[in-house]
C-alpha cells in the first residue's frame, strides 16, 4: 500500500520501461531494450532532484513515466496529491490520471516543438485550465497573472509563438506548466536548447518560482554545472539504471562511482586555470555506448556483470561476473563521511579514491 | 604549456588574416547582415577560438572563408588573405567560389569538421572510399596501395581501433564518437594547414566530447595545424585554444589571449557572459543573467550591437555609433566606449 | 580609426505579424509566389465561367445552326473593312461556298452584312441553375449572326458556348471527386494512423493493392459496369465516384504519415498532460497541423481527376453526347481528318491544359506556403 514518509512527495520504486525490438517480415519481438531498468528514488517536498546522464541513459523516459506520459513496464510511482491522497501514478487510469496531473506538470526541452505554433499564447497557457472547464474570462485573468509571474508582458497575450524568442517561449512553457498550481514539476532539460546568455534567466526563474511557490522539482539534465547550480540531490543514470545517488554536494565533491567521476572530469570548466581531463585517456575509445544494449528474448546477451565495465579503469573479475546493486558504503568510515543517503552501484566504492571537483 | 601568442605583434606573417569582412544575405523579407566588419587572424600552428551565441555570425565567418555561403549571400566588403603552402598570399574574398583554385584550397589547405558528422559522409560509400578520395585529390600520384596504407594510418592516428576493418564500414555503422573521429581523419587526409572545427562536439555526450577534443588538440600539436575552433561553449574554449575572439551580432567585440579573456574580461558582454554561466567548480555563486534576448539579425540595433542589453552603457553614444577597437594590452583588444577617448570627450 | 556606419535597420516586419494566425502567414507566403497568384486568377476566371456559363454563353449548348456546320472561329471587330473605328463591336456575315479546287465547303467573310454585338441582351431561353427560366445573356447578336468565337462543330453548335458549359462538368468533377477523396482519405488514413496496429496494416495493404491495379483498365471496367440506361447526372456521379475510389490512396498515406509523426510531437504530449480530451487534441492540434498539407495534396489531385474525366469521355466510356464536358467535346477531335479540316475542335484540349497547369502551379505555391513555421 501507499507508504510515503510525511515529507516525501514522490517515491519511485522499481520503475522499468522495456521497449520491444521487432525484426523481420512479421515484426516478431526478438528482444527488448531496457531503457529504464529498476529505478528507485524519492523526492522530498520542496526540494530539487537532478536526474543526470548522457543521451540514451533513460533519464527522459523516467521523467515521462513519472507523469504517466509513458506507461511503465513495471514499478510504482507513489505521488502525494495536494488533497493529501497518495496515489500510484503507474496504476491509475483515465480520469484519475487527469486528476493527479493537476498537481504534477512538465516543462519540455525544446521550446519550439512543445508549443503549437498555430495557437496564440492565451490558448497555449490556458489549455490545462480549459480542459478543466474554466470559463474564458477566468482563463484570461489567470493567464495574465501567470505571464506576469514568469516575466512575460501580459500585453502579449494574443501573440503567436513565432513572435517570441527561445527564452520567451520557454517562459510560456513554464507558465503553462504552472497554470493549475502544481506541487511537482518535471523539467526535461529546460535550458539546453537555449542561448548561453539566456540559460541563466530561465535557471534563476525556476529557482525563484520553486522558492516562492514551494515547488518540488525533478530536473533532468546532462549538464552537470547546471545541475550543481540548481539541485539539492542528484541521481546519476547509466544505461537505464541509477549508478550513484546522493546529496548534490557530497556527490560532486566526493563521487563514489567511477562513472560519476568520469562525467565530472570530462566537463570543461569555463576557466583555463582549472585542470581538465587529467584522468581521461583520449585514445580510450567509445567502447561502451551509453545506450542500453538490446537484450534478446532468449537471454543470450544478458551479461551478468556491471554495465560500466567496458569503460571502467578499475574493473575487476568481480565486476565482470556480478552486477553491483545500489547501496551505501559498507565501511564505517564511508558511512560517517558520506552519510547513509549516499548510494553507489559499485563493488569497489569503499576502496576507490575518486576525484571530485 | 602553449605559448600565449599575442596575435598582433607576431614576427611571421599570419597564415590567415581577415580584415573588415562584411556579408549580406538577401531574404524575401529584406536584407540581413550576419557579418558587419569582422577582423581576425590566425598564425601558423596557432589555435584560435571564435566564441559567440546563435546569430553572432561565427559559422557565417567560416563559411565565408571557404566560400560556401548560402545562395543569396554575398561578401560585400573586406579581404581574407591566406598564405598558401607555396608561400604566395591570396585573397579568398576575390576568388570565384567555384574556381579550381578555391576548390584546391577548400579541400586541401583548409579543412573543416562539422557539428553533425553524419552530413559530412555519404551514406552510400565506405569511410575508406571517402578518405581515399581526399587523398587522391590531394596527391594524384598515390596508387591504390599507397592510398589504402594512408587511410589505415589516418584512422589509426585518430584512435579508431582495428582500422583495417573499420575502414570498410559505412558512416552510419559507427557510433557518434567514432564517426567524429572518422571525420577528423577525412579532414586531415588532404594535409591541411588550417583546420576549422565548427561546434565539433556539440552533438556529443560530455565524455565523448572530452576525448574528441583531446584528439583534435593532439592532432593540432603533432601536425602543427592552425586551428579555428568555433563554439558557443566557454568551457571548451577555455581549454582548447590560446587566443579567443568573442563575437556578438556579426562583430568581434573582444579579443585576447585566453587567460586575459577569462581572468580579465573587458567588454561588458564578455564579462556578463562569464557571470551568467554556472561553473561546476563553484556552487555558491548566484548566476547573473544577461537580460533580454539576442536581437535577430534582420533587425540590428544601431551603434554598439550590445547596447540593448548592456548594463554599463557610457551614454547615448552607445546607441549612436559603433565603438572603435582599442588595444588595452599586448594582444588584448576591445570595442567598447568605456575604453575609447571619444566617449571621454563626450561624457 | 573610424568605423563605417552600421547597416541601416530594416523596416520592421510590422507588429501585426506577431498576431498573424497560421492561415494568414500562409497567405502572406503564397502571395509571394507570383506564378501561383497568376494561376490562381486563371482558375478563378475558369470557375467563374463555369458557374455563370448560361449567362456568359451567347447561344444555347445544344442549339444547332444548320447553315453553319464546321464554321471556323469568327472575329469580333472594332475596325471595319474601310478602316473606320466603331465603338460597338460587330461581326461580319459569313457566306458559304464550295471551293472549286477540292469541292470542300468553305466559309468566306461577307463584309456587306454587319451584325452589331449587343451587351446584356436577350437570346435563347435557358433555365438558370435549374431554378428559373430567363433569356438574358452577357452579350449576343441578332438571330442568324455567325457569333462563333471558337467556331462550330459538325452539327453547327457553337464551340465557345459548349466549352463554357463543358467546364461546368469538367471542373466540378475534379472538386467533387477530390472532396470525396478527401473524405475517404482522411477517414481511412486517420483511422490507420491513429489506432495503428492491425487496422493500420489492413488499410496499408488495401492501399497498396489499389495502387498496384493499372488505372485505365480498372476505370474502363468500372464505367462499363455503369448501367446504360442511367440518366446523364447519375453517370456523372458514377464517374466521380470511380475516380475518387482510385484517388484516395495517396491522400490516405499522407494523412496516416502525419498522424503517426504528430502523435508523439512534444506539443501533443503537452496537450495530453494538460488534460485535453483525445478528440479535442485531434481537432485542435493534429488536424490543423497538417490540414494545410492535406489541402495542398488535394489541390494537386484535382488535375488528375480532370484528366481522368477527359480520358474516360474521350475514350467514349465516360460521359456521352447530350451531356457536355471537355472530354466529350474532345471526342469530336478524335479522327485525323476532323483535326485537319477543323483544328478549332482541339480548343477544349487547350482548356484542359490550362486548368490542369493552373491547378498544378497553385498546388505548388500552396506546398511552399503550407508550412509557415519552417525555419
Amino acid at each position: 500500500m501507499a507508504e510515503l514518509a510525511a515529507d516525501t512527495i514522490l517515491r519511485v520504486e522499481g520503475l522499468k520501461k522495456h521497449f520491444p525490438v521487432r525484426r523481420g517480415l512479421l515484426q516478431r519481438v526478438v528482444g527488448s531494450v531496457k531503457a529504464v531498468d529498476d529505478v528507485s528514488f524519492s523526492v522530498q517536498q520542496g526540494r530539487t532532484l537532478g536526474l543526470v546522464g548522457e543521451s540514451g541513459c533513460g533519464k527522459t523516459t523516467t521523467g515521462r513515466m513519472i507523469l504517466r506520459a509513458l506507461d511503465p513496464t513495471a514499478g510504482q510511482v507513489w505521488f502525494r496529491q495536494s488533497d493529501g491522497q497518495v496515489v500510484d501514478m503507474a496504476a491509475l487510469r483515465g480520469a484519475e490520471i487527469k486528476q493527479a496531473r493537476r498537481d504534477m506538470q512538465m516543462i519540455f526541452q525544446d521550446p519550439y516543438s512543445s508549443l503549437n505554433p498555430r495557437m496564440p499564447v492565451m490558448d497555449l497557457i490556458a489549455e490545462p485550465l480549459r480542459a478543466r472547464g474554466w470559463t474564458r474570462p477566468d482563463c484570461e485573468s489567470r493567464v495574465a497573472e501567470l505571464m506576469d509571474l514568469v516575466g512575460l508582458d501580459a500585453r502579449m497575450i494574443r501573440r503567436y509563438p513565432h513572435a517570441f524568442s527561445g527564452g520567451q517561449r520557454q517562459r510560456i512553457g513554464i507558465a503553462r506548466a504552472l497554470a493549475l498550481k502544481p506541487s511537482l514539476i518535471v523539467a526535461d532539460e529546460p535550458v539546453s536548447a537555449l542561448d548561453v546568455s539566456v540559460q541563466a534567466q530561465i535557471l534563476n526563474l525556476l529557482q525563484a518560482l520553486q522558492q516562492d511557490l514551494g515547488l518540488t522539482l525533478v530536473f533532468i539534465a546532462h549538464d552537470l554545472s547546471v545541475v550543481r547550480y540548481l539541485c539539492d540531490q542528484v541521481a546519476v543514470m547509466y544505461q537505464g539504471r541509477i549508478v550513484e545517488q546522493g546529496e548534490s554536494e557530497a556527490l560532486f565533491t566526493a563521487p563514489r562511482h567511477p562513472y560519476t567521476a568520469t562525467l565530472l572530469q570530462a566537463a570543461p570548466a569555463p576557466d583555463p586555470h582549472v585542470p581538465w581531463m587529467q584522468d581521461i585517456d583520449e585514445t580510450e575509445t567509445e567502447a561502451g555506448d551509453t545506450t542500453a544494449p538490446v537484450e534478446l528474448v532468449d537471454g543470450t546477451t544478458a551479461a551478468g556483470g556491471c554495465a560500466f565495465v567496458p569503460r571502467c579503469a578499475h574493473a575487476t573479475d568481480l565486476c565482470r561476473q556480478q552486477g553491483p546493486i545500489l547501496m551505501p558504503g559498507s565501511t564505517r568510515e564511508s558511512q560517517v563521511q558520506y552519510g547513509a543517503a549516499h548510494l553507489a552501484a559499485c563493488h569497489h566504492q569503499d576502496e576507490l579514491q575518486l576525484r571530485g571537483i | 604549456m602553449r605559448d600565449p601568442v599575442t596575435n598582433e605583434r607576431h614576427g611571421a606573417e599570419p597564415l590567415l588574416e581577415v580584415l573588415d569582412l562584411r556579408v549580406r544575405i538577401e531574404r524575401d523579407t529584406g536584407l540581413v547582415h550576419p557579418l558587419n566588419g569582422v577582423s581576425f587572424r590566425i598564425q601558423e600552428g596557432q589555435s584560435v577560438g571564435i566564441v559567440g551565441e546563435s546569430g553572432c555570425g561565427k559559422t557565417m565567418a567560416s563559411n565565408a572563408l571557404l566560400r560556401i555561403l548560402p545562395r543569396r549571400a554575398e561578401i560585400t566588403h573586406g579581404s581574407m588573405q591566406f598564405r598558401t603552402q607555396a608561400g604566395d598570399r591570396i585573397d579568398l574574398a576575390q576568388l570565384d567560389p567555384m574556381s579550381r583554385r578555391m576548390r584546391q584550397i577548400r579541400g586541401g589547405e583548409i579543412s573543416m569538421i562539422f557539428q553533425e558528422p553524419m552530413t559530412a559522409f555519404s551514406p552510400v560509400h565506405t569511410v575508406h572510399d571517402q578518405i581515399a578520395e581526399m587523398i587522391r585529390l590531394h596527391d594524384p600520384g598515390a596508387d591504390k596501395e599507397e592510398q589504402h596504407r594512408r587511410v589505415v594510418e589516418l584512422l589509426d592516428q585518430v584512435g579508431i581501433p582495428d582500422p583495417e576493418q573499420r575502414a570498410f564500414d559505412y558512416s552510419f555503422q559507427l557510433s557518434g564518437g567514432m564517426r567524429q573521429r572518422a571525420m577528423i581523419a577525412m579532414a586531415l587526409a588532404s594535409g591541411p594547414r588550417l583546420l576549422i572545427a565548427d561546434e565539433p562536439t556539440t552533438a556529443l555526450d560530455v565524455t565523448v566530447q572530452a576525448r574528441v577534443l583531446k584528439l583534435i588538440e593532439r592532432m593540432q600539436r603533432e601536425l602543427n595545424l592552425a586551428l579555428m575552433l568555433i563554439t558557443h561553449d566557454l568551457g571548451v574554449v577555455a581549454h582548447m585554444v590560446s587566443y579567443v575572439y568573442v563575437m556578438y551580432l556579426g562583430r568581434v567585440v573582444e579579443e585576447g589571449p585566453v587567460e586575459a579573456i577569462f581572468d580579465n574580461p573587458k567588454h561588458p558582454y564578455t564579462a556578463a557572459l562569464l557571470r551568467s554561466i554556472p561553473n561546476l567548480a563553484s556552487k555558491s555563486r548566484r548566476l547573473e543573467p544577461i537580460e533580454g534576448n539576442v536581437p535577430s539579425a534582420d533587425r540590428l540595433p544601431t551603434g554598439c550591437p550590445f547596447h540593448t542589453r548592456c548594463t554599463e552603457k557610457v551614454g547615448d553614444i552607445c546607441q549612436q555609433r559603433m565603438p572603435a577597437r582599442v588595444e588595452l594590452s599586448v594582444g588584448h583588444a576591445v570595442s567598447c566606449f568605456r575604453y575609447t577617448e571619444e566617449s571621454l570627450d563626450d561624457g | 580609426m573610424t568605423q563605417a556606419t552600421p547597416p541601416r535597420v530594416e523596416p520592421d516586419a510590422g507588429p501585426d505579424l506577431a498576431f498573424a494566425s497560421q492561415w494568414r502567414l500562409m497567405w502572406l507566403r503564397f502571395r509571394r509566389h507570383r506564378l501561383a497568384m497568376v494561376a490562381g486568377v486563371v482558375l478563378l476566371v475558369l470557375y467563374f465561367g463555369a458557374v455563370f456559363c448560361e449567362i456568359i454563353a451567347p447561344l444555347g449548348a445544344g442549339q444547332r445552326h444548320r447553315s453553319y456546320v464546321l464554321c471556323p472561329p469568327q472575329e469580333v471587330r472594332l475596325v471595319d473593312a474601310a478602316g473606320d473605328f466603331h465603338f460597338r463591336p460587330f461581326l461580319y456575315g459569313v457566306k458559304q461556298r464550295g471551293n472549286p479546287s477540292d469541292w470542300l465547303r468553305e466559309y468566306v467573310v461577307d463584309t456587306s452584312v454587319v451584325y452589331p454585338i449587343h451587351f446584356f441582351t436577350r437570346g435563347p431561353e435557358y433555365e438558370m441553375w435549374g431554378l428559373f427560366a430567363t433569356n438574358w445573356h452577357l452579350f449576343g447578336a441578332d438571330e442568324g449572326a455567325p457569333l462563333f468565337l471558337f467556331g462550330t462543330d459538325e452539327l453547327g453548335r457553337d464551340l465557345f458556348t459548349r466549352i463554357l458549359y463543358g467546364s461546368r462538368i469538367s471542373l466540378t468533377i475534379g472538386l467533387v471527386g477530390v472532396a470525396l477523396t478527401f473524405f475517404i482519405g482522411i477517414l481511412l488514413g486517420g483511422v490507420a494512423g491513429y489506432f495503428g496496429g492491425w487496422i493500420d496494416i489492413i488499410v496499408q495493404r488495401g492501399i497498396e493493392i489499389i495502387m498496384a491495379i493499372p488505372q485505365l483498365p480498372l476505370w474502363m471496367a468500372l464505367s462499363a459496369a455503369l448501367p446504360a440506361h442511367w440518366p446523364p447526372l447519375h453517370v456523372y456521379f458514377g464517374i466521380t465516384i470511380i475516380l475518387s475510389f482510385m484517388g484516395w490512396t495517396g491522400l490516405a498515406r499522407v494523412v496516416r504519415g502525419k498522424f503517426l509523426t504528430m502523435r508523439d510531437e512534444d506539443f501533443v504530449v503537452a496537450a495530453r498532460l494538460a488534460g485535453t480530451h483525445e478528440l479535442k487534441i485531434i481537432f485542435t492540434h493534429l488536424l490543423p497541423s497538417f490540414l494545410s498539407h492535406v489541402i495542398t495534396s488535394a489541390t494537386l489531385a484535382v488535375p488528375g481527376m480532370i484528366l481522368g474525366e477527359t480520358a474516360l469521355s474521350f475514350l467514349g466510356i465516360g460521359l456521352q453526347d447530350p451531356v457536355v464536358s471537355w472530354g466529350v467535346l474532345l471526342q469530336k477531335a478524335q479522327n485525323f481528318q476532323a483535326v485537319v479540316m477543323a483544328p478549332w475542335l482541339l480548343l477544349p484540349g487547350l482548356f484542359v491544359v490550362f486548368a490542369v497547369l493552373a491547378f498544378n502551379i497553385v498546388g505548388d505555391g500552396m506546398r511552399d506556403a503550407a508550412d509557415p513555421y519552417a525555419n
